[in-house]
């Protein structure tokens, strides 16, 4: 009669401790958010994406047609605090819902410059406090300094 | 007086053995049933815009039952085990194993688009609407094509999906529309690796430097 009860108890304890893990406010000591703006417009729609510089799930929001984000990490709102590199890419919505051929949509053109799609030409470098952080991105279409289109350097198949 | 005692003592008896049984079973039903340890969630790409809709399932290498998640419209994932827990969405758990993650993300139905396409396979005259075409690569359909595997340790994990976007490539005689080629690959990318992806450390994508001499 003893040994059921342990278990029992074992996996009362478990159960707990996976509520303590995943129960409320989560692992994330602070909070992101702010207005995305290409050449002082306020972007519509898009993706913001937060990769920390020391590894781990990066976090993202979208950005809702006033401009705004908010980031979270997988379905939690929140991210860690500390370095980050951010990204940002947005598309217009696709001209059509399926090729002539019944194929996928040709995506929308790109609003963003591509130069923001990736970590390291974004130049987007960010730091992130504990507690709340309201950061604006105000991006623009004139290109960094030494950015070289890699596109005219032969296209991606 | 004897006679009341002994009632006593059988009820007692049965009583005892009643709860042992149940804790016997108790016991052995826990056994048996997989060892939901962990829980996952996560964010799904499409080249570098979050998806907006979908499904992700995460089968088990080692075989048994998959655990599935939707996804939300803001790109967000968690997974559960058949129902899940129906008070919490997000604390569902799942066996902590290797799996291989199949996504499935499809263009909402479209009367419109109905209307305008020479129609007779897609027209669903009363019946169900037709699904949209797919909006990622084909191959993240089926586990046996997806590159996508992930180690679910136990406790919380957050797998970030990065998907390529279906090309016309994945429909067969498409005739290519050579225009959109606007459109790079953000950050996103090698979802060749899956295994590295564990936490999103993702390489260069090909669109960098050292791509062409």
């Amino acid at each position: 009669m003893r040994w059921p009860r342990q278990l029992h108890n074992r996996s009362l304890f478990g159960l707990a401790s996976a509520l303590l893990l995943t129960g409320c406010g989560g692992p994330y000591n602070a909070s992101v958010s702010g207005i995305v703006s290409l050449d002082e417009q306020n972007l519509e729609r898009g993706t913001v994406a937060f990769f920390p510089t020391a590894g781990g799930p990066p976090a993202y929001g979208q950005i809702e047609s006033d401009g705004s984000y908010t980031v979270r990490t997988g379905r939690e709102d929140g991210i860690i605090a500390g370095e980050y590199q951010v990204t940002v890419a947005a598309n217009e919505p696709p001209a059509t819902q399926r090729s002539k051929s019944g194929g996928p949509p040709p995506p929308g053109k790109s609003i963003t410059p591509i130069w923001y799609r990736s970590q390291q030409t974004s130049g987007l470098s960010i730091t992130v406090e504990p507690g709340n952080n309201e950061i604006d991105l105000p991006l623009s279409n004139d290109p960094p300094p030494n950015w070289q289109d890699p596109r005219k350097r032969g296209k991606r198949r | 007086m004897s006679e009341n005692s002994s009632n006593f003592r059988n009820v007692f008896l049965a009583i005892s053995l009643l709860i042992g049984g149940c804790l016997i079973v108790y016991s052995v039903i826990q056994k048996s049933a997989p060892n939901y340890n962990a829980t996952v969630s996560g964010t799904v790409t499409i080249d570098g815009i979050l998806a907006e809709a979908g499904t992700v399932t995460f089968h088990p290498v080692a075989g048994g039952q998959p655990a599935i998640g939707s996804i939300y419209s803001d790109g967000s994932y968690s997974l559960r085990s058949g129902q899940g827990d129906l008070s919490d969405p997000d604390g569902g758990g799942i066996a902590s194993g290797g799996y291989v993650v199949t996504v499935a993300i499809n263009a909402p139905p479209s009367a419109e688009e109905v209307v305008s396409d020479e129609a007779d396979k897609v027209i669903s005259v009363g019946g169900p609407p037709v699904p949209g075409p797919s909006l990622v690569a084909a191959k993240y359909r089926s586990k046996a094509t997806s590159n996508l595997e992930h180690i679910v340790k136990p406790g919380a994990n957050v797998f970030v999906l990065n998907l390529e976007a279906a090309t016309s490539d994945d429909v067969a005689a498409d005739d290519e529309e050579g225009n959109g080629t606007e459109v790079v690959p953000a950050e996103t990318e090698p979802t060749g690796e899956a295994a590295a992806l564990e936490d999103s450390e993702v390489d260069e994508p090909t669109v960098t430097e050292d791509d062409n001499p």
